[in-house]
């Protein structure tokens, strides 16, 4: 039981966290283009690539 | 194709946040993580050696990879430059001292990744049948230097063909397919591990805290220094794919997911290989491939289980070294990178850079390739060097002004970077110091007690000393010159007298 517990804590643990910075770093990424979109200059835009 | 101008010509940029962190985490995973971690971890207390690379991760790796990340991106230079441009002229050789490091690594990383490429060739000809003599397959092979030099040039070659086309249509696009890929296999070799019987206590060996190593100091030292070896903090690689960085791109979310990936990746190949030594042999069997070192776990212990393993020999014997070969090129990829960046700085084109990195590293590479003892000194020097480049990078923070660089990692990241990046980036010179000290005392007393004064014994400080005074010396005397060669990036100030470089 214990070996279960302690691999989802650390195996578990780390996919999760991978998945949700991913997951936050699209977020965010999606965020910027969407404020870049609505009220940023061409300039602003092509500064941060496609 | 997304370009970024600066004084120095215009930059690809990576395309998207997903495939400059798939980059760099295929930057850091490495052949270490399968065949380093799974032993070390094992032999260290397993769940408590976790806890304490969690910790060295935070101390050490990220605040480092932020670091890296600000020279580079900032700058738009390679090592060199990007030194120069943060610290001034007079410092351009630390950055060569970090690159030259990482280019002494690549000379034998490459035969390294041509030994996963052979046996590779060797698991599709299905040569790990039941009861293979793995041992004699590995003597032979390394014992023929034709074997070892051809396949260290198929590896350099290949690299160097990448590299050849540039961000967009090389290294990118291959990183972005490949390391999700190299996920899949190690999950797959994971699961495979798990659902063989008796694996659970390879899981125990790897996940289970013994806490009663938490209070061994030898433990938190092992634990720091897989973490170095293994995020690539200090290298300079992580500074070179950093040059083509987005715009306010986030520092601290994307060196953390790094840091999380690399993570992942060692958890995963230690599941399989101690799950799967654990269910088909007994814990001596484990401890002594343990104990025979990366080459020997990899290429002879587990290489043997194959043939035992249900589908092992034409399914998963493949597609381990396939993830291994996978694992050291994506590594390899990013070595030939920063030294194309730092010649591309000097204004050589990438067209006629590529092609002489790839011959020098070829040459410089054979002794490496005919003498498993040259390796091994290269390995011991060179991997005990990095450590250096994380004090270098972290000195160059505090001349820049560690406040002021924390303000500019700010501009652009939605992880706010507080008091403690500036923090440990303040402490990090006597983190330094213990990791460092403990590698000096562990090469007098343990590797080579009789014959630490001798700089032609493999394991000795004066062989370490003597390979890392010979560089700092020639890249001291060179600074001038260095500095003077590199071109101007949108850091550099006018008066600095760069040379133009060649269109």
């Amino acid at each position: 039981m214990d070996v279960v517990v302690w691999t989802l804590i650390f195996l578990g643990g780390d996919l999760l966290i991978v998945i949700f910075l991913m997951s936050w770093a699209v977020k965010k990424d999606r965020e910027k283009a969407r404020l870049a979109a609505s009220g940023e200059t061409g300039a602003d835009r092509a500064d941060d690539g496609p | 194709m997304a370009t970024q101008s600066s004084s120095s010509g215009s930059r690809e940029a990576f395309a998207s946040r997903f495939t400059f962190v798939a980059a760099a985490i295929g930057m850091a995973v490495g052949t270490g993580n399968i065949w380093r971690f799974p032993r070390v971890a094992g032999e260290q207390g397993g769940g408590a050696f976790l806890v304490a690379l969690v910790i060295a991760n935070l101390v050490w790796a990220i605040p480092i990879l932020m670091s890296e990340s600000l020279l580079g991106s900032k700058s738009r230079l390679g090592t060199v430059g990007a030194f120069r441009d943060f610290m001034g002229r007079k410092f351009a050789w630390m950055g060569a001292f970090m690159g030259l490091v990482t280019i002494g690594i690549m000379f034998y990383y490459s035969v390294v990744c041509g030994w996963a490429i052979r046996y590779f060739v060797y698991a599709i000809t299905g040569r790990f049948e039941r009861g293979r003599d793995t041992e004699g397959l590995w003597d032979g092979f390394t014992s023929t230097p034709w074997q070892t030099i051809l396949f260290h040039a198929i590896a350099i070659g290949t690299v160097g063909l990448i590299v050849y086309r540039g961000l967009k249509r090389g290294f990118e696009v291959i990183l972005k397919y490949t390391i999700p890929l190299l996920f899949v296999f190690l999950v797959i070799l994971a699961v495979r591990a798990m659902t063989l019987s008796g694996s659970s206590e390879g899981l125990r060996y790897l996940f289970v805290p013994d806490w009663g190593s938490m209070g061994d100091a030898q433990m938190w030292l092992e634990a720091f220094t897989q973490m170095a070896f293994s995020t690539g903090a200090g290298w300079g690689l992580y500074l070179t794919y950093s040059v083509y960085l987005r715009r306010r791109e986030d520092f601290a979310l994307n060196a953390a997911t790094i840091s999380a990936g690399n993570l992942l990746a060692s958890l995963l190949a230690g599941t399989a290989v101690l799950g799967t030594v654990f269910a088909l042999r007994t814990q001596d069997f484990a401890e002594e491939a343990a104990a025979s070192g990366n080459e020997g776990l990899a290429f002879i212990f587990f290489a043997e289980l194959f043939g035992e393993m249900p589908g092992g020999r034409w399914f998963f014997a493949p597609l381990f070294f396939l993830a291994l070969a996978m694992a050291g090129v994506s590594s390899l990829i990013a070595m030939m990178e920063l030294t194309t960046r730092n010649v591309e700085d000097m204004g050589l084109p990438r067209r006629r850079a590529v092609p002489w990195i790839v011959g020098v590293a070829f040459l410089a590479g054979i002794p490496s390739a005919i003498s498993l003892d040259f390796l091994s000194n290269q390995d011991f020097v060179w991997g005990v060097g990095l450590l250096i480049g994380g004090l270098l990078a972290a000195v160059a923070m505090m001349k820049y002004g560690v406040n002021r660089a924390r303000e500019e990692l700010d501009e652009v990241s939605d992880f706010r970077v507080t008091w403690w990046w500036t923090g440990l980036i303040r402490i990090f010179p006597l983190v330094f110091a213990a990791l460092f000290g403990w590698w000096m005392w562990r090469t007098v007393d343990e590797f080579a007690p009789d014959t630490w004064w001798d700089p032609f014994e493999p394991f000795s400080l004066m062989t370490m000393l003597a390979q890392w005074v010979a560089l700092f010396i020639v890249v001291y005397v060179l600074n001038n010159v260095l500095a003077r060669q590199v071109s101007a990036g949108p850091m550099t100030p006018g008066d600095i007298g760069t040379v133009e470089p060649e269109k």
